[in-house]
């Protein structure tokens, strides 16, 4: 039983880490391979700040929540374990700002000490008459994935560094199922008209004296289109940029200016940081996330995709809960192969 | 009097803010800070600098509340400023953790720091081994930053420094006309104060940049304090103790101790062992005096003693020690104007 995940972002890399343990014992023909273009740090997962965070609102999308909370409680108890300084894991505090009073978001009772921002905090960001402060997580995908991609290679999974042109061209090969984690370009594979590119740009400074994340919002521009800072484990993260529809790749002066100005605003001190990066990333947009199984005719059989796309702007946030949905879909596939039956109670 | 002089001694944090309420009160002083020791060689740079109170048995609450009042909002406004890095001033959040309920839930400063409240089951079980705890956000003043930003604030607006060990209080009264006591543990031999003494205090200085909260056992022993490039982890309190050496057995101690309350700190690198003497006494001493030799008279007032706490209330002592001094300089004043008659 070969299965080939295409795409070695954060969701290709932790799907493949999901089935190999969850399979590999019940399966002892599982072979299970990596096929990706781009690996870290050239990914799109990589360009992140790595912030715990979904969007404001899930619009009654409460799968997408409770994939939320696995992947937050999942990450919560790594925390107190060696493992976390290698995963690039760690505790964050820190504030969502409005213009405006909003509703309690989807994910208040899921993040730790949630609570509204007092009118002394509120202070400290003049333009903002409300808010949140809430402990998250931080995932810095720079450090989590070599560690998935460690933990993938002890575990023997094999790793291909080339584009995968078409799903027919892998299943020729002989792979029984694929996994699609393609993200941004999963069009490329088969047209999806609901996918587009959610551009981002941000600006990487030496800033070591935040030790908070600030998430401003204006309703209007909507998601990511307002100024955050986002201090991570070696610099800072400035952003506010979400461009839809954009393809475009390279960073952009007149973004920077924007980026530049805004957090200023928000952070005078910032005026004094060096700045050490830019870049530039394509978030995979859809109206919700593509997770779900597809027959596709090849030949004379029949072989199985597992979609696992259009995670957007949160998809380290919601990852894990992704990857192991994908799983289920996977193990289902596997009992109507015959190759793994459900659990059965010891004699 | 044609531009009273003033000496100030002592550069630690108590030394230069006082120094610089006093020229900022007193525009046509001269003021001057002598001390043996500045930064980055003060008791003050050993400490990480966080606004959370120590409690004085023998100062009125409500007193100690309004110098931490002052010193917050002082240094809140700094924070939110363009100057906030240069001065090593910034917002943090965490948490104090105790094993038992404390006597006091609610300290006197919970409404002057952010966001005071009780931790929930979810951020406990953080903490197996305690039961109680409380988030807040609250001011750090990271050392050197914060003193070499007074000093040049000082310099800017006059202010001369000079490196002198000052042995006697009395020593400076023919070239200054009052002399401002800052000298923390140094007041033990200097003014022979019986009621001051040393709570010595080990510590490490560590990177570990991905610790951005910080967590504070409420006994006070241990904490993780997230400074700009260093995290700072305590520590030890011993009574009596004059020894600046480090202990290598405390500094395991320390260690486990606070990789117990964190233990990503295992993977802290570049470990830097500090050591400093708390200035302690039951109360800050904060008063006039007047010593006399031979019908000569030397006006001074003294602002030492702030033990664990200095950071916290170094602003609120400081506007009170200018205060003071004013208070010398209208006496002086007034006793020359009589003389002239």
């Amino acid at each position: 039983m070969r299965v080939a995940i295409v795409g070695a972002g954060v969701i290709g890399l932790s799907t493949a880490l999901c089935i190999h343990e969850q399979y590999h014992s019940l399966v002892p023909s599982l072979e299970v391979e990596v096929y990706a273009d781009r690996y870290t740090p050239h990914t799109t997962s990589d360009g992140a700040a790595g912030l715990w965070q979904p969007y404001l609102s899930d619009h009654g999308n409460l799968q997408e929540t409770l994939w939320n909370k696995e992947t937050f409680d999942y990450l919560l108890g790594h925390l107190g374990s060696p493992a976390a300084k290698e995963m690039g894991l760690f505790l964050i505090s820190g504030y969502n700002l409005f213009t405006q009073p909003v509703p309690d978001p989807s994910w208040k009772n899921i993040v730790l000490g949630f609570r509204n921002l007092t009118p002394k905090e509120l202070e400290l960001f003049p333009g903002y008459s409300y808010g949140w402060f809430n402990t998250a997580l931080m995932l810095e995908c720079r450090s989590y994935l070599p560690w998935l991609t460690n933990r993938l290679t002890q575990r023997g999974v094999k790793f291909f560094h080339k584009k995968v042109e078409s799903f027919q061209q892998i299943f020729a090969q002989g792979v029984d199922v694929v996994i699609n984690c393609t993200g941004v370009r999963a069009g490329e594979l088969q047209p999806d008209p609901e996918l587009q590119p959610g551009r981002g740009q941000v600006i990487k400074v030496l800033a070591p004296w935040v030790k908070h994340f600030i998430i401003t919002h204006d309703m209007e521009s909507g998601i990511y289109n307002s100024p955050y800072v986002i201090p991570g484990s070696e610099f800072t993260v400035l952003g506010g940029i979400y461009q839809h529809g954009n393809w475009n790749e390279e960073n952009s002066a007149q973004d920077h200016k924007t980026i530049w100005e805004n957090c200023c605003r928000l952070l005078p001190a910032l005026q004094k940081a060096k700045i050490v990066g830019e870049w530039s990333g394509l978030r995979p947009a859809r109206p919700w996330v593509r997770l779900e199984r597809e027959t596709v005719r090849h030949g004379h059989f029949q072989a199985e995709v597992i979609h696992n796309y259009g995670h957007g702007g949160f998809g380290i946030t919601i990852h894990w809960g992704c990857a192991m949905a994908a799983a289920r879909l996977f193990g289902s596939i596997l009992q109507e192969k015959k190759l793994a039956s459900p659990p059965q109670p010891r004699l | 009097m044609a531009a009273p002089k003033v000496a100030v001694v002592g550069a630690g944090v108590i030394g230069l803010s006082t120094a610089l309420c006093i020229a900022e009160t007193c525009p046509s002083c001269s003021v001057t800070v002598l001390s043996d020791q500045f930064s980055p060689n003060t008791t003050s740079d050993v400490a990480a600098g966080m606004l959370i109170p120590h409690t004085y048995p023998g100062t009125p609450i409500h007193v100690q509340k309004q110098w931490f009042k002052e010193t917050f909002a002082y240094l809140f406004a700094i924070s939110n400023s363009a100057e906030a890095s240069e001065a090593g001033i910034h917002l943090v959040s965490g948490w104090q953790v105790f094993k038992n309920t404390p006597k006091e839930e609610l300290p006197f400063w919970s409404d002057v720091v952010l966001g005071f409240r009780p931790m929930s089951e979810a951020e406990l079980q953080k903490f197996p081994q305690h039961r109680f705890g409380q988030a807040f956000t609250t001011l750090k003043c990271d050392c050197p930053p914060y003193l070499l930003w007074l000093e040049k604030r000082l310099k800017a607006i006059g202010v001369q420094m000079y490196t002198r060990k000052v042995a006697d209080l009395w020593e400076l009264h023919s070239e200054y006309n009052v002399v401002v006591n800052c000298a923390g543990i140094g007041a033990h031999q200097l003014v022979g104060d019986e009621k001051l003494f040393p709570i010595r205090g080990q510590v490490l200085k560590v990177q570990a940049p991905w610790v951005k909260n910080f967590i504070r056992d409420g006994d006070g022993l241990t904490y993780i304090y997230p400074g700009i490039h260093r995290v700072t982890l305590g520590g030890t309190r011993e009574k009596e103790s004059w020894s600046l050496s480090p202990d290598p057995s405390a500094t395991k101690d320390i260690f486990d101790r606070c990789c117990s309350l964190e233990p990503s700190l295992r993977g802290a690198q570049d470990i830097k062992v500090k050591v400093g003497l708390r200035p302690s006494r039951q109360r800050v001493r904060l008063q006039r005096e007047v010593l006399s030799q031979g019908g000569v008279k030397l006006p001074v007032v003294h602002n030492y003693g702030h033990g664990a706490g200095g950071f916290s209330v170094h602003r609120g002592t400081a506007k009170e020690a200018a205060h003071l001094v004013g208070e010398c300089l209208a006496a002086l004043q007034g006793a020359s104007s009589r003389a002239k008659l």
